[in-house]
C-alpha cells in the first residue's frame, strides 16, 4: 500500500511540475482574420497578415484607433512566415479564426499556389474561409482599408461574398476544399471571385475613411476569375458569374431584368432553381444539354400589360425562357472561345454520366469541351406579383 | 526512518494517569444482595449523580425502594402514580413473594405495561431509559415501569428538503415520534421495525424498519449483519452510522439516502428499501441507495407529469453544468480558443485585457472564495445567511471584476454553476459534485478538454464499480432494465408504473393492477341500432 | 474472486464500439475512392460470417475462454505457448491503438504536448477500469454509447442541414470494380479480424445462447454506422481530399457550420474516437489479461495496473513516427500477423476441438478406443 502511494505521489509530481505545454492564455494570443500573398521581392511570398485589435472590436471598449494591425513580411514558405510575425506584433498568431483568404493577380497566374499545402496541411487553419483574387496590384492592400461593418476589413468581406452568393449570386463561394479538389479534377477547372479596390489605399488606412458618408475607399466585388491548367487566364464579368452559379446548380436567389418591349424592362425575382444536366456523345462531340426548372415572383414591370391574366404571366415565362436560355448558352460559348476552359464541369458530368467514354478523353478534356455543343432549356414559372395586381399604368395605356 | 519516529515521539505526550475508570454495571442476580446493599449498589454504579433517586417508602406493610432518574422521568405522571396507588393503598397489603408483586402490578399497573427484572445489569439499563424501578424487601424481582418523558422538538417543517406541494411534516428527535409519523402513512400490519442498540458508551436505540413480504431477504439479512457488527463508543446522528454500514469503498459519492420526510421514507419502503431510524436524529437512512434516487426529490410524484419530467431533466442537465462548466471555461480558453465563435472569443478577449491573472488562477480563486462565502452563509444566523451567500458572492464578484481582478465571463459561469448546484434535492450528492469540479478543474488547465474528458470517463468507471449493499450503483442505467426506465429520466404517469424497480429484486414486483389511463365516461347510446 | 457476468446489452454496446473504435478515426476502404462505402457494406456480410465463425467456436466449449479451449486440445504445457503467444498479440494491438489515439491527439488537439504523457493519461483510466474488472467496463461502454449515437447522428444532421453533402462526389457509382476488390482483404483484418479477442470475453456473458443474435445485431449496426460514416466522409470532403487526410471524420467534421454558431465542433467526433479506443484498447488488455491469468494462475487484476504502464511504453516504441505506423499497422503487419493468428490458428483449433468431440463421441458410444 506505502508503495502505491509512492508511486501516486511521483505521477502527481509528474502532472504538476512538469508544466502545461500546449497553453496559450487568451493575453497571449492575437487573433488573425485576414492573409493576403503577394509575389515577393526578396523571396517567393510575401505574407500580409490583418490582425484584430479585439479591444477595439468591442463597442464598450473601444477608443477610436484602429481595429487591426496589418503587416507583411517577404519569405519562401508561408509556413516560415507566418511564425515570423513577431518582428512586429507582441503576442503569437492564432490562425483559427481567418476568414478571407486574398491571393494577388500575379501569384494566380503565375501558378505559385504550391502554399496551399500549407493551409491544408496546418491543423489551426479551417476549411471554412473565403479565397478571392485581388485584380490589379497588390493583395495587401485589401486587408489595409477600414470598413464600416465590423470596422475590419475581412470581417467585411468575409460576409459580404456570403450575402453576395445568397441574394443575386455573385461570388462563387469556394471554399479551400472546393478549391483544392477542383485544381487537379481533369473534368472541371476552378474559379475563385474577384475583388479590386475603389479608390486610393493611402486614404483607406485611416480611420477618417469611415468617418465619411461615402467612404474613400472601398473594397468591392468586381468578376470571377478563371483559371486553367492550375493558372489564372482571365476574369468574367459578375454576370456570367450569375451564369455560372446556375449552371452549377448553385444559385439560390437572384433579381433578373427582360425586355418585355423595346425599352422597358421588367424584373424578376427567382426565388429557387435546380439544374439538371444531361451528358450525351454525339459523333465523338460531347452534347450538354441542361434543364434548368425556376421559380419566382415578379418584381416590378415597365411593361403595362395586365399581370392578372394568366395570359400576361405565360408571355413572361416564355420570355423569361427565352432570354436568359440564351444568355446562359452565350456565357458559355464566351468560355469556350475566349478562355477555352471547362470552369463549368461539363467533364464531371461525363464522368458521371458515361465514365468509359470520359476516360478516353480526360487528358485532353479543355480542347474537347471547346468543340462541345450546350442546349439550355429553362422552365421558369412565375407564381406571384407581389401586393399589387395591375400596373398603375395599365388603365391610362389602354 | 527509524532516527525521524524516535524524534517525533519524544514530541507525544503522555497520557496522565488517572484513578477513575469507567464502570461497567455488574451482572449480579437480585436475590444475591440485601435490599441495603442493593441499594448502595445501585447508587455506587451511577456515582452519586445529582440526578438519581432512590427513596424507600412504605406500602402497607412492605418496605420499598424506587429508583429513577429525575431528569430522564416524566415527574408530573410519577408523582400522580405514587400519589395515588402507592400512599392510597389500604394498611394490610403486604408484598413479600414475586406472586404478590405480579398481583400487585396487574392490579394497578396492568394497563400502563409492566416488567419484572431480576438482574442488576437490567435495572440499570431500565433507569437509563427513563423507566421507575420498585424494589421491594425481600422479594427477588424488582417491577420496572415506563414513564418516559418524550419531550422534543414538536413536528414542523423540513428545513432541508422543502416542496410546494405535499405533506409538510418532518422527523424530529425523537424515534418514537417518527417511528409514529411512518405508521401512520403505512397501516399495514407488514410494516415491521427491528430494534437494535449501537454505541458502547451512547447505547443509542436504533430501529430498522422494512416492509415484510416486499424486500428482498438477502439484503434484509445483510442489513441486520453490518448493523450488528457495529463496534463504536459513540453514535449521535444517523450519518454516523451510514458511514460504518456502507459498502467499503474510498469514494465521494454517497452510498445512502438521508432524508427527512416521512412520505419519501414510506415511498421507498414500499419499493423494497430499508430505512434505518435512529434515536436523537432527524434524518433517516435508507438504504439500499442508487445514483437515480439523488436526482429524484418526492415532490416528484405531486406535480404533473410533464412537468416532473421537465424538472428531472433539468437536474441532470444541472448536474453536468455544475460539474464541467469552469472546467470548460478553463479548457476552452486556455487550449482551444478555435472552438469559440469569432465573436464571441473577441468579446471575451476585450473584457479580459486588464486582468492580471491566467484563467485558472481566476477560476479557483472565484471557486474558493465562493466556497468560503457558502460556509459563511450556513453557519450566520438564519436572517442574515440566506442573502451573504449567493448576493454576496455576486455583488463580490461584480466588484472584483470592476477592480480589474477578474472578468465578468467569471463571474457569470461561477453564479451559474453555484445556482446550478443549489438544484439538487440531496445535500450530500451536490458536495460530492462541488469536490469533483476542483478536479476537473485542475485537470483541465493541464490537458484541457481531453483532461476533462479522461476524468470524466474515470468518474463514471468508478460510479460503475461502486455497489450498495450488493446492488448496482448505477441500476438502472447500467445494467440496462428497460421496465426501469419509467422513473429515471422522466417521471411516466403513476398509472403506468406497475411495477417495483427490478434491481431491488423484490418479492412482489407487482405493485398495482395494469390499467390504462383515464378517459372520457362513454356516451350512451352509443353503438346501438336506431 | 467474484464471477462477472457480461449483460446482453453490454456486449452489444462492447461490440459496437470496438468495432467503430479505431476504424472510425483511420477509416477503412479509403482506396476505392467514391465506391468507399460500397466496399463497406460488402464487407459487413464477411464481418457476420466471421462473428459466426468464432461464435461458433465458443460455442463448442460454452463459458470457456480461447486458452482454456487450447488445453483442451493439447496438453497444458503447449497451452501456455499459444496463450503466450496470443497475449503478445493482444498486447501488441493494443499498443497499436493507443498510438493511433496519441498521434490523433497530438496531430489535431495538442500539438506540443508529449505524446508520451497523453498515452499515460489515458493508459492510468484504462488501467483502473481494468482493474475494477470487465463488469465496470460494461458498465461504461453502457452508458457512454447512447451518447456516441446521438453524437454520429447529429453529425449526419447537421452536415446535411449545412448543405455540405453533396451527391456528386459519390457518383459514379461502382464504376471501380478493381478498386473494391482490391480494398477487401485489409477489411478481413483490421477490423473484423480482431474481433479475435471476444473469444475471451465471451466467456462472461450471462444468456450465451441469445448472445448469438446479439452478437451478429451489433456487427451489423456497426458496419452500418461505419458505412454511414464513411458516405458522410465521401460525399462532403470529395474522393481527392478524402483519400489524403490522416483522420477522415475529423477533416469531415471541421465542415460543419450552422448559422455562423454550431461551428467548430471537433471536440464532438475526438470524443466520439476517444471512447471507441478506451473500449477496443481495454478489451484487448482484457484479453491479454486474460491470457496471464491462465498462465499464473493469479487474479488477472494484479497485472492490470503493470500491464497499462508496458503498453504506454511499447505504444511509443513500436514506431518511430506516424508514416511508420500506417505502413506497419495497415500493410506489413497483416499478413504477418493478423491472417495467421485472427484466421489460422483459429480454423486450426476448430478442426482440433471438433475432431476430439467426434473421437470422444465415437469412443462413448462403441466403448472401444478408436
Amino acid at each position: 500500500m506505502k508503495k502505491i502511494g509512492v508511486i501516486l505521489s511521483i505521477l502527481f509530481c509528474l502532472c504538476f511540475l512538469t508544466g502545461c505545454w500546449d497553453r496559450k492564455e487568451l493575453s497571449d494570443i492575437k487573433i488573425v482574420s485576414g492573409m493576403a500573398i503577394d509575389k515577393g521581392e526578396n523571396g517567393k511570398y510575401k505574407v500580409t497578415v490583418e490582425a484584430l485589435n479585439a479591444v477595439e472590436l468591442n463597442t464598450q471598449t473601444a477608443g477610436g484607433n484602429a481595429p487591426t494591425l496589418v503587416e507583411s513580411i517577404e519569405g519562401d514558405t508561408v509556413s516560415e512566415i507566418s511564425h515570423l510575425f513577431n518582428e512586429y506584433m507582441a503576442q503569437i498568431l492564432v490562425f483559427s479564426h481567418m476568414k478571407v483568404l486574398v491571393i494577388s493577380e500575379e501569384v494566380a497566374s503565375r501558378g505559385m499556389l504550391d502554399f496551399i499545402d500549407y493551409l491544408e496541411r496546418n491543423i489551426e487553419m479551417r476549411d471554412d474561409f473565403n479565397i478571392i483574387i485581388a485584380k490589379g496590384d497588390k493583395a495587401e492592400d485589401i486587408l489595409k482599408v477600414t470598413t464600416h461593418f465590423r470596422k475590419a476589413s475581412s470581417l467585411k468581406i468575409s460576409p459580404q461574398l456570403d450575402h453576395f452568393l445568397e441574394d443575386w449570386g455573385g461570388d462563387p463561394g469556394v471554399e479551400i476544399n472546393d478549391f483544392i479538389s477542383e485544381l487537379p479534377m481533369e473534368g472541371k477547372e476552378p474559379v475563385l471571385a474577384t475583388v479590386k479596390l475603389k479608390g486610393d489605399v493611402e486614404a483607406g488606412k485611416s480611420m477618417d475613411n469611415i468617418s465619411k458618408v461615402t467612404p474613400d475607399t472601398l473594397v468591392e466585388i468586381d468578376s470571377l476569375g478563371v483559371f486553367k491548367d492550375k493558372k489564372l487566364i482571365g476574369f468574367l464579368p459578375l454576370v456570367d458569374a450569375r451564369n455560372y452559379l446556375w449552371i452549377q446548380n448553385k444559385l439560390k436567389r437572384t433579381s433578373m431584368s427582360l425586355e418585355c418591349k423595346k425599352g422597358n424592362y421588367s424584373a424578376v425575382r427567382l426565388t429557387t432553381s435546380q439544374t439538371n444536366i444531361a451528358a450525351k456523345w454525339k459523333k465523338g462531340k460531347p452534347v450538354f444539354h441542361i434543364k434548368i426548372n425556376a421559380e419566382g415572383y415578379i418584381e416590378g414591370t415597365q411593361c403595362y400589360r395586365n399581370v392578372q391574366n394568366v395570359g400576361t404571366i405565360k408571355k413572361y415565362e416564355k420570355l423569361i425562357d427565352k432570354t436568359f436560355s440564351k444568355e446562359i448558352e452565350d456565357t458559355v460559348k464566351k468560355v469556350q472561345r475566349e478562355y477555352g476552359s471547362d470552369i463549368f464541369g461539363f467533364g464531371e458530368v461525363m464522368r458521371r454520366q458515361h465514365y468509359d467514354t470520359f476516360t478516353k478523353v480526360k487528358d485532353h478534356w479543355n480542347e474537347v469541351f471547346t468543340e462541345a455543343e450546350v442546349k439550355v432549356d429553362i422552365n421558369f414559372v412565375v407564381r406571384r406579383s407581389g401586393i399589387r395586381s395591375k400596373s398603375f399604368f395599365t388603365e391610362t395605356e389602354q | 526512518m527509524n532516527y525521524f519516529k524516535k524524534i517525533l515521539s519524544i514530541n507525544n505526550k503522555k497520557d496522565i494517569p488517572s484513578n477513575v475508570k469507567p464502570e461497567k454495571a455488574r451482572e449480579i442476580h437480585l436475590n444475591t444482595l440485601t435490599f441495603e446493599a442493593l441499594k448502595e449498589e445501585i447508587t455506587k454504579t451511577f456515582g452519586s449523580t445529582a440526578d438519581l433517586q432512590s427513596d424507600i417508602f412504605r406500602f402497607g406493610k412492605s418496605e420499598g425502594c424506587i429508583y429513577y432518574l429525575e431528569t430522564v422521568v416524566n415527574t408530573e405522571m410519577l408523582k400522580e402514580m405514587l400519589g395515588s396507588t402507592l400512599q392510597n393503598s389500604d394498611e394490610e397489603i403486604s408484598v413479600n413473594t414475586v406472586e404478590d408483586l405480579h398481583r400487585l402490578s396487574k392490579k394497578s399497573f396492568g394497563v400502563s405495561g409492566y416488567k419484572l427484572i431480576d438482574c442488576v445489569k437490567d435495572m440499570v439499563t431500565s433507569i437509563l431509559e427513563g423507566r421507575i424501578v420498585i424494589v421491594f424487601r425481600g422479594v427477588s424481582q424488582a417491577l420496572s415501569l415506563s414513564y418516559i418523558n418524550s419531550e422534543g422538538r414538536s413536528v414542523t417543517e423540513p428545513t432541508t428538503q422543502t416542496v410546494v406541494r405535499g405533506p409538510k411534516d418532518s422527523f424530529v428527535e425523537d424515534v418514537s415520534t417518527n417511528i409514529n409519523l411512518v405508521r401512520k402513512r403505512i397501516k399495514n400490519q407488514n410494516l415491521r421495525f427491528e430494534k437494535y442498540e449501537i454505541g458502547n458508551e451512547t447505547r443509542t436505540s436504533v430501529y430498522m424498519g422494512y416492509m415484510n413480504g416486499i424486500v428482498n431477504e438477502k439484503i434484509l439479512e445483510e442489513t441486520r449483519i453490518r448493523l450488528k457488527d457495529i463496534n463504536i463508543s459513540a453514535i449521535f446522528e444517523s450519518a454516523n452510522v451510514e458511514e460504518l454500514i456502507v459498502d467499503k469503498s474510498l469514494t465521494v459519492f454517497p452510498l445512502a439516502l438521508n432524508t427527512e420526510r416521512p412520505d419519501a421514507v414510506a415511498t421507498y419502503m414500499l419499493e423494497g428499501k430499508i430505512a434505518i431510524i435512529i434515536d436523537g436524529s432527524p434524518f433517516v437512512l435508507v438504504v439500499p441507495a442508487v445514483l437515480t434516487d439523488f436526482f429524484t426529490s418526492p415532490e416528484d410524484n405531486y406535480q404533473n407529469y410533464f412537468m416532473s419530467s421537465f424538472v428531472r431533466l433539468i437536474r441532470y442537465i444541472s448536474f453536468m453544468i455544475g460539474l464541467i462548466m469552469p472546467s470548460a471555461y478553463v479548457g476552452v480558453l486556455t487550449f482551444h480558443p478555435e472552438l469559440l465563435p469569432t465573436t464571441l472569443l473577441l468579446s471575451v478577449i476585450a473584457q479580459r485585457e486588464d486582468v492580471p491573472f491566467p484563467a485558472v488562477v481566476e477560476v479557483l480563486l472565484m471557486e474558493i472564495t465562493f466556497e468560503i462565502l457558502r460556509e459563511a452563509g450556513v453557519r450566520m444566523p438564519r436572517a442574515v445567511g440566506q442573502t451573504v451567500s449567493i448576493v454576496g458572492a455576486l455583488v463580490i464578484g461584480q466588484a472584483a471584476a470592476e477592480a480589474g481582478i477578474i472578468s465578468n465571463i467569471m463571474v457569470i459561469i461561477v453564479a451559474i454553476t453555484a445556482i446550478a448546484n443549489f438544484v439538487f434535492p440531496n445535500y450530500a450528492f451536490a458536495n460530492a459534485s462541488r469536490l469533483i469540479r476542483f478536479v476537473l478543474i485542475i485537470v483541465a488547465s493541464i490537458l484541457g478538454l481531453y483532461g476533462v474528458l479522461l476524468v470524466l470517463v474515470f468518474m463514471v468507471a468508478h460510479l460503475s464499480s461502486l455497489r450498495s449493499f450488493g446492488v448496482p450503483y448505477l441500476a438502472p442505467v447500467a445494467p440496462f432494465i428497460i421496465e426501469d426506465q419509467k422513473d429515471v429520466f422522466i417521471r411516466a404517469p403513476i398509472w403506468s408504473m406497475n411495477k417495483r424497480p427490478s434491481y431491488l429484486s423484490p418479492n412482489i414486483s407487482q405493485k398495482q393492477k395494469a390499467q390504462g389511463s383515464p378517459s372520457p365516461p362513454k356516451v350512451e347510446g352509443e353503438g346501438k341500432k336506431k | 474472486m467474484l464471477t462477472e457476468k457480461l449483460s446482453l446489452t453490454q456486449i452489444f454496446t462492447l461490440i459496437i464500439n470496438f468495432l467503430l473504435g479505431s476504424s472510425v478515426v483511420i477509416g477503412i476502404g479509403m482506396e476505392a475512392k467514391q465506391d468507399a462505402w460500397i466496399v463497406v457494406l460488402i464487407s459487413m456480410f464477411l464481418g457476420l460470417i466471421i462473428m459466426s465463425f468464432y461464435f461458433y467456436l465458443m460455442s463448442l466449449h460454452p463459458g470457456k475462454t480461447l486458452y482454456e479451449i487450447f488445453e483442451y486440445c493439447f496438453s497444458r504445457k503447449i497451452a501456455i505457448v499459444f496463450t503466450l503467444i496470443y497475449s503478445i498479440y493482444f498486447l501488441y494491438l493494443s499498443c497499436r491503438v493507443i498510438r493511433d489515439f496519441g498521434e490523433l491527439i497530438s496531430i489535431a488537439i495538442l500539438p506540443v504536448t508529449p505524446i508520451e504523457f497523453t498515452i499515460l493519461s489515458l493508459m492510468m483510466v484504462i488501467g483502473y477500469i481494468l482493474y475494477l474488472g470487465i463488469e465496470v467496463l460494461g458498465r461504461t461502454s453502457e452508458i457512454f454509447t447512447p451518447y456516441t449515437f446521438v453524437f454520429i447522428l447529429l453529425l449526419l444532421l447537421l452536415l446535411y442541414g449545412g448543405e455540405r453533402i453533396n451527391l456528386n462526389n459519390i457518383q459514379p457509382i461502382f464504376v471501380e470494380k478493381k478498386l473494391i476488390v482490391d480494398s477487401i482483404p485489409s477489411i478481413l483484418a483490421f477490423p473484423y479480424g480482431e474481433l479475435v479477442a471476444f473469444t475471451v470475453v465471451l466467456a462472461n456473458v450471462t444468456n450465451f445462447k441469445m448472445s448469438r443474435r446479439i452478437c451478429l445485431i451489433s456487427v451489423a449496426i456497426a458496419s452500418i454506422i461505419l458505412m454511414a460514416a464513411v458516405f458522410l466522409i465521401v460525399a462532403c470532403l470529395g474522393e481527392n481530399t478524402a483519400l489524403r487526410t490522416n483522420f477522415p471524420l475529423l477533416s469531415a467534421a471541421r465542415l460543419v457550420s450552422i448559422g455562423e454558431f454550431l461551428e467548430r465542433i471537433d471536440a464532438l467526433v475526438v470524443y466520439v474516437m476517444m471512447l471507441g479506443i478506451l473500449i477496443k484498447s481495454s478489451v484487448f488488455l482484457y484479453g491479454s489479461l486474460k491470457g496471464l491469468e491462465y498462465i499464473f494462475k493469479l487474479p488477472f487484476r494484479y497485472f492490470a495496473m503493470p500491464l497499462a504502464c508496458i503498453t504506454t511504453l511499447f505504444s511509443i516504441f513500436i514506431s518511430v513516427d506516424f508514416s511508420d505506423h500506417l505502413i506497419e499497422g495497415l500493410h506489413v503487419v497483416i499478413f504477418l500477423l493478423h491472417i495467421p493468428l485472427d484466421y489460422g490458428i483459429p480454423i486450426f483449433i476448430t478442426f482440433v476441438v471438433l475432431l476430439k468431440k467426434w473421437r470422444h463421441d465415437r469412443k462413448g458410444l462403441t466403448g472401444v478406443k478408436v
